[in-house]
């Protein structure tokens, strides 16, 4: 393979994953009129029931069917709910502003059929996987994003004071990074839930977790940005620029931003699966986001050593959660290698 | 079994005789051996005066012996070390004869001064032992007199309605050992964790080994009072059936499933529905042990709503509203509840007695829920609704809290199947899951919040141990801790019921008297009772002797007959 076709292909599958990136936060955007049901409804007659498979009708059109040897679909096995596009639903709040009934797809009203068919099956209470997948991953994303950059603007602002101020500023505040990165945040959330007041509301919650996962985890970024600018204003071409009577806001524009900003972009990609992750983390130990509000973190919750491998649909957050992680590391890896090469 | 197919043997080819003279003996052939049971909890003490938590009590029962038992599954009583007993036409008298030949692990006799060393200690205020209330029913005072070598008398003030029940918990201390620590004022301080080779009862067991947060390993009493067969006591073969007896503790459920999958431990009690149906998925797979639902237990799942003075405002103006209090109960959906987060292993409850309870248990009728009657209870209560969210007669929208323990699954699920329910009433709950000590902390100090879904267990089918949950001064009265002045007339009602049942010597009056507390329960609902789950335990197919029950531990309280099968190929 030659070296120019190579790059070409680097190329398109950069441009590939920020695509996927993109098309991911359209679909989360998006998400209350692509998904079937609201996250909240709980479809009592039909706890735990599995993935509804896709069935061309020739009469009837689309139809989600329900798989024959479910072990949880009841008496009438084997029945088919048709669906079709932009269907009246339940209402659902677009972006939590404006009520809308229609949705994207969804099944056929007025049809007697013994579940009206869910795509990723349902969880313990009935609620619906798919919708809740992609609803919950818009509030995972927006935690995790959230918290990046808070934290990020918070090292940058630290570690760029530190480094600039230098000697006894420096100091004091890199013992105190130093310090709070000994402490355990988990501890320090399960306080503070203790602490807060009771009637918080889930968006509320939502705003506190992002807050706090923020305020924990920027100690890294400061650390980093700190040593590259006190790196960067060691060079001798800063110095040169300095005797050359170059202002500080020229050396900042010319010399500083490059290399800070690429230390913020890598710190990006790693901090927002991290923060995902501790959100799964919290919300699974039933002290991130609540009810009625779906995460991933919630749906993992859900599953018991039994539903392992019986109700394997329970585990698409994961899988979700590790294709996240694995898109922003391929972004890194593109990222490291476009500036080496 | 070698003797059992003996005895299947004899039924096959000539008459139920043989099989009699065999199986009269409770171990058979299957002497010995050694077995293990999980524990999900740690005892926190080995001594019977300050042991207050279940991990305690059930590990001292294998320890120590009481006068009069109670079966776990009948919940009749059951001689121990008393061999009789009579109680007077007016129930003040409790007369009981102690047994020949009962004697302590370290081979000392128990006699009438160990008796009554044991009733000394138990109601000394100083030594402030749990039993002690029971004992002193409304303050009065019982009067113990040593009768002559063997027998006790145990004298009332006022009708014990219990009867001779109250002895069941009861465990006859050593006087030899413990005297010198009870007069120098250190009863309490007494086989503590680390005291544990040194204790000595008059159980089937005694302590060969201990390693906490491991394991506890007990060997067989010798000197164990109950003989294996007729009664001979000449004869050797004693009870236990087994030699040793290993209480493994494993607080981790998915790992002790696992275990007695890989043979490591014999009995399993406390299962959640999902591991049971595991459990007996795998039986087809070769699974050597089985899987027993008992039935509804004694622990239910209740709504606690708050009822402290002062309380949080403005929720507590509705909260002290019955029709609201009512309308909740109308609107929760049990039957859901049992269904999706018990896998239909669990009751509904109207109040919080499982139908299945012998003596107390109401009726079961099925409990409709009924959205449209709730909310017409709400509206003939001044409330309203405005985009359909209910407001209160000066126009506040009702928003609640809901808080609850955390890292509990089920618990989880069922606070989210109330936040539905609440939701078709027009009212947003806000679920609250707390960390198990700030929980405690809310609950009895700070007092400051709207509902609670809590989990309590009731201690015994008898009635008894409801006071300290409903009653206005009781321990675990948790939603109201006092003190109130007034109080509501039901609840005085409530108060005075709950205590008069304790000295009345009429049980089908007695009965009554407790249909009309849960009928004033069921017109105020000062909580909503929601499910009760089963109790679902499981045992290796090794095991053999086990008569499960709901009262105490399902195993252990019988554990001296339980056996270990022979292996065969």
């Amino acid at each position: 393979m030659s070296a120019e076709s190579r790059s070409r292909i680097r190329i398109s599958r950069r441009t590939m994953s920020v695509a996927a990136f993109v098309a991911l936060l359209t679909i989360l955007g998006l998400a209350d009129l692509l998904v079937p049901y609201s996250a909240r409804t709980q479809h009592r007659e039909h706890p735990l029931e599995g993935p509804s498979t896709w069935r061309w009708l020739p009469e009837e059109g689309f139809a989600l069917c329900q798989p024959r040897n479910s072990a949880e679909s009841g008496p009438q096995q084997g029945t088919c709910a048709t669906w079709s596009l932009l269907v009246e639903g339940e209402v659902v709040s677009v972006l939590g502003r404006w009520g809308s009934s229609l949705h994207l797809v969804g099944s056929d009203p007025g049809q007697t059929v013994s579940s009206p068919g869910f795509v990723l099956g349902t969880d313990s209470l009935g609620r619906d996987v798919w919708s809740r997948l992609v609803l919950g991953g818009r509030v995972s994303l927006a935690v995790g994003a959230g918290a990046t950059l808070l934290a990020l603007g918070l090292g940058l602002l630290v570690g760029t004071t530190s480094a600039v101020a230098g000697d006894r500023v420096d100091a004091v505040l890199m013992r105190c990074v130093d310090l709070l990165l000994s402490i355990p945040w988990l501890l320090v959330v399960v306080a503070l839930r203790a602490a807060l007041p009771l009637d918080l509301r889930p968006e509320v919650m939502l705003v506190a977790l992002i807050v706090l996962l923020g305020l924990m985890g920027w100690m890294r970024t400061a650390q980093l940005v700190r040593n590259v600018v006190i790196e960067t204003l060691r060079r001798p071409y800063v110095d040169a620029a300095r005797s050359l009577g170059a202002s500080l806001p020229h050396i900042v524009r010319q010399h500083l931003v490059a290399p800070t900003t690429h230390v913020l972009r890598g710190q990006a990609l790693l901090l927002l699966p991290s923060f995902i992750a501790a959100e799964v983390t919290l919300s699974f130990l039933g002290l991130g986001i609540l009810d009625p509000m779906p995460s991933w973190g919630q749906m993992l919750a859900d599953i018991s050593v039994d539903s392992l491998l019986r109700h394997w649909w329970l585990l698409s957050p994961a899988a979700a959660l590790a294709g996240v992680a694995w898109l922003c590391h391929l972004l890194a890896r593109r990222m490291v290698r476009g500036r080496v090469v | 079994m070698i003797s059992r197919s003996r005895c299947w043997l004899g039924l096959l080819i000539l008459v139920a005789l043989p099989c009699q003279a065999v199986a009269e003996t409770v171990c058979g052939d299957a002497r010995g051996g050694a077995a293990v049971v999980s524990l999900p909890s740690e005892p926190r003490t080995f001594n019977p005066m300050v042991a207050r938590d279940a991990a305690s009590l059930s590990v001292l029962g294998v320890l120590m012996e009481e006068a009069v038992g109670v079966h776990s599954r009948t919940s009749e009583p059951r001689p121990l070390l008393a061999e009789e007993w009579t109680l007077s036409e007016d129930r003040k008298q409790l007369h009981f004869k102690l047994r020949e030949g009962a004697r302590f692990s370290d081979g000392q006799p128990v006699t009438v001064d160990d008796v009554l060393f044991t009733f000394t200690a138990l109601l000394d205020e100083n030594v402030g032992a749990p039993q002690r209330d029971l004992l002193l029913q409304g303050g009065q005072h019982v009067g113990v007199v040593k009768v002559d070598e063997r027998s006790i008398r145990l004298e009332m003030e006022k009708p014990h309605a219990v009867g001779v029940r109250m002895l069941d918990s009861l465990f006859i201390l050593p006087r030899h050992r413990l005297l010198e620590a009870y007069r120098s004022g250190t009863l309490g301080d007494a086989w503590a964790l680390d005291a544990a080779t040194e204790v000595v009862g008059a159980g089937p067991f005694q302590v060969q080994s201990y390693e906490p947060g491991v394991e506890l390993v007990l060997e067989r009493n010798p000197h164990y009072w109950r003989s294996d067969g007729d009664g001979d006591s000449d004869g050797d073969a004693r009870l236990p059936c087994l030699d040793r007896l290993t209480l493994r503790f494993e607080s981790n459920p998915d790992r002790a499933v696992a275990r007695l999958g890989a043979g490591e431990t014999d009995f399993l009690s406390g299962l959640s529905a999902e591991r049971f149906e595991l459990l007996q998925r795998s039986r087809s797979d070769g699974l050597e042990a089985s899987a027993l639902d008992l039935g509804p237990g004694l622990t239910y799942d209740l709504i606690v709503f708050n009822s402290n003075t002062p309380g949080p405002l403005p929720a507590r103006e509705w909260l002290d509203e019955v029709a609201f209090r009512r309308a909740v109960s109308m609107a929760v959906d049990r039957q859901a509840i049992a269904r999706l987060v018990y896998r239909g292993r669990a009751e509904a409850l109207r109040v919080h007695i499982a139908s299945t309870d012998p003596i107390w248990g109401v009726e079961a009728a099925p409990i409709s829920v009924d959205v449209a009657a709730a909310r017409q209870v709400l509206a003939d209560a001044g409330f309203g609704w405005r985009d359909d969210q209910l407001v209160d007669d000066s126009g506040r929208r009702v928003r609640l809290s809901l808080i609850h323990s955390a890292g509990n699954a089920n618990r989880g699920r069922i606070a989210a199947i109330l936040q539905e329910d609440l939701r078709k009433l027009g009212v947003e709950l806000v679920v609250v899951p707390l960390e198990f000590a700030s929980l405690v902390e809310r609950l009895f100090e700070k007092r400051d919040y709207e509902l609670a879904l809590l989990t309590l267990a009731r201690g015994d089918f008898d009635p008894n141990p409801d006071v300290s949950v409903f009653s206005s001064t009781g321990a675990n009265h948790v939603w109201d801790r006092g003190p109130r002045d007034p109080l509501p007339a039901w609840q005085q009602d409530i108060d005075r019921l709950l205590a008069e049942q304790m000295f009345e010597p009429d049980q089908d009056r007695r009965i009554e008297m407790y249909r009309q507390f849960l009928a004033l329960l069921q017109e105020h609902v000062p909580v909503v009772p929601l499910t009760a789950r089963h109790s679902l335990v499981a045992y290796s197919d090794r095991l053999g002797g086990v008569d499960a029950g709901l009262l105490g531990h399902p195993l252990l309280w019988n554990v001296e007959e339980v056996y270990l099968r022979e292996e065969r190929d």
